[in-house]
């Protein structure tokens, strides 16, 4: 019983110290100028007819910086403290294409003709492709097609 | 390191071995399934689609279905031809027709080409029985994994409880076992070999044992009794030369001296013997013995004895305590107990002996508290009794031992109170 005790404590101390780190992670609302410029270069080439709503900044795990754009239409931008595109997320309407690696696009076109991209996440080994027929692709670093995420 | 019952261990280890295993087993068992079951499902929807491509070869009329209908798949023609015709299957939401409801579905999507035209190809095939009879696979598998586990668990607490049993009669015995009670060990039969070989060597042992303590228990008794004879004879002779009239004070002096230095081996030896006797069993009679009358004549005889000592004994009877035990220990038994208070008392004290139906307390006074572990011993005596034997209370013990009945019990509250009890 008293062993159960110890890892309740523990486990009751992670949480808290989760929240604690959560609670942490505050937001603060930026000017578009304040963004990297690798991230303004890269709104006003792929998102120019877009309207800006609000730019925020968040602080994650107290140090890593992590940037929001949200547009008008609730499309919205991550980009990481270099300011890269980390995600863009269309809200189930088509995005912008322009930064999308060819191959992706290409393996797209020729193989899902009839749908468009409503959303792409870069991670560290792969991409995440959402079409707006609810399909998820994963594609490798290099836009070579992996498999369909269902 | 903390210690364990030998059942909560291997519960222990066996709980945890058996909810891993049976938890890994369970969870591949599952995914196995799912992977078939979307097997079977994938393959159906390849030969659906090879139909439905070589009867639009010849069908035209196939090509124009735009949506979902009871054929279960769409076609739409596509500009260009820039395609690749590869076929991917996967899980996905469908709205059929109009209906408007989502159902769970395993969906083909490629592209063909007839002639120049390219057209797309979704066929679905409805996975709602198939989700259902997975998740109730899942629920039974579940409830199976508990039944499982717990049923293990039973049958093992069963089978070691019945396994160790004889492991327990063993260890039970060995708690009551005492080497000078002969023969007390006796054998438990069990059906498990190692337990039967672990008995047999106990046997043994307390066999070898019992027959050292025996052989050394008569050492000393022979010892003692072949002692005898050459101490009376050295007393007597020294009675003899103390009667000379011709040799001189100082040497009658030291004559003394050795006179009561022997004086004391021959009271040693006879404790002794004593001792060997008492636990030999050589006092096999036994009569009912009224002690109020016993322990009056034994003070009286004390008294009588021991004039330089003048402690002063009083006898408080509330009650007439009578046991049934041989004759001659219960006497030695009380003048023991009486003699031990009278030796270790200051003069002009007063020592109680308070008789009651079932006790009898022997209080002396003193100053400090005696080791109740010790204070039985032979041969434990405490710094300022020289002419003790220091033997008296361990043959009272020896005696309480030969009788289960009986029980004696040393505590200190401000005097000395050695209490013989008869237990219930």
């Amino acid at each position: 019983m008293k062993k159960n005790m110890y890892y309740l404590k523990g486990i009751f101390t992670i949480t808290l110290l989760f929240m604690g780190l959560q609670l942490y992670a505050q937001k603060t609302v930026l000017q578009l100028n304040e963004l990297p410029k690798e991230a303004q270069t890269f709104i006003s080439k792929h998102f120019k007819d877009y309207q800006l709503q609000v730019i925020t900044q968040k602080t994650k795990h107290y140090f890593v910086k992590e940037y929001e754009v949200y547009f008008q239409d609730r499309t919205k931008i991550e980009f990481d403290s270099e300011g890269n595109w980390k995600e863009v997320e269309g809200k189930y309407k088509a995005i912008p294409s322009g930064f999308i690696l060819p191959e992706i696009k290409n393996y797209i076109a020729k193989n899902f003709p009839t749908t468009q991209i409503v959303e792409i996440e870069k991670k560290t080994w792969k991409y995440e492709v959402k079409l707006n027929n609810r399909l998820e692709l994963e594609f490798d670093s290099k836009g070579n097609f992996i498999k369909i995420d269902d | 390191m903390k210690e364990r019952t030998l059942k909560y261990y291997t519960y222990r280890y066996l709980l945890i071995a058996v909810l891993i295993i049976i938890a890994i087993w369970a969870a591949s068992f599952y995914w196995l399934i799912i992977k078939e079951v979307y097997d079977t499902i994938d393959k159906s929807l390849n030969n659906s689609k090879n139909r439905i491509i070589a009867n639009a070869k010849i069908d035209t009329d196939i090509l124009n279905t735009r949506e979902f209908g009871i054929g279960n798949f769409m076609i739409t023609p596509l500009p260009g031809e820039d395609y690749s015709e590869n076929i991917h299957i996967y899980s996905t939401q469908v709205n059929i027709g109009k209906l408007g409801n989502e159902y769970p579905a395993r969906m083909l999507q490629t592209i063909f080409h007839i002639n120049n035209q390219y057209f797309q190809l979704e066929v679905y095939a409805s996975t709602l029985e198939d989700d259902e009879f997975l998740q109730n696979l899942l629920l039974s598998l579940i409830v199976l994994y508990f039944s499982i586990v717990i049923s293990i668990i039973f049958i093992n607490y069963f089978v070691l409880d019945k396994a160790l049993r004889p492991f327990y009669a063993i260890l039970k015995k060995l708690k009551i076992y005492r080497i000078d009670k002969s023969n007390n060990y006796l054998s438990v039969q069990s059906p498990i070999k190692e337990f039967n070989e672990l008995d047999v060597e106990l046997y043994g042992m307390t066999q070898r044992n019992e027959k050292i303590y025996n052989y050394q228990k008569d050492f000393i008794g022979n010892a003692a009794h072949e002692l005898q004879t050459p101490l009376s004879i050295i007393s007597n002779k020294i009675e003899l030369l103390m009667e000379d009239e011709n040799i001189s004070f100082s040497i009658a002096e030291k004559i003394n001296e050795v006179y009561l230095a022997v004086y004391r081996l021959k009271n040693l030896n006879k404790s002794l013997l004593t001792l060997a006797k008492i636990s030999s069993g050589q006092f096999p009679e036994k009569k009912l013995i009224h002690f109020n009358p016993l322990i009056h004549s034994i003070v009286e005889n004390l008294t009588e004895l021991s004039d330089f000592k003048t402690a002063h004994i009083q006898i408080i009877e509330n009650g007439n305590f009578d046991f049934s035990m041989n004759e001659e220990l219960a006497h030695i038994l009380i003048f023991n107990l009486i003699k031990n208070a009278v030796t270790h008392s200051e003069k002009q004290t007063v020592i109680k002996i308070l008789i009651e139906k079932n006790s009898i307390y022997i209080q002396n006074p003193g100053k400090q508290k005696l080791d109740e572990q010790m204070i039985f011993k032979r041969f434990y005596k405490n710094n300022q009794s020289k002419s003790s034997t220091g033997l008296g209370l361990s043959i009272v013990e020896t005696i309480i031992q030969l009788y289960p009945a009986l029980s004696i019990q040393y505590q200190y509250q401000d005097k000395h109170i050695f209490a013989l009890r008869k237990r219930k």
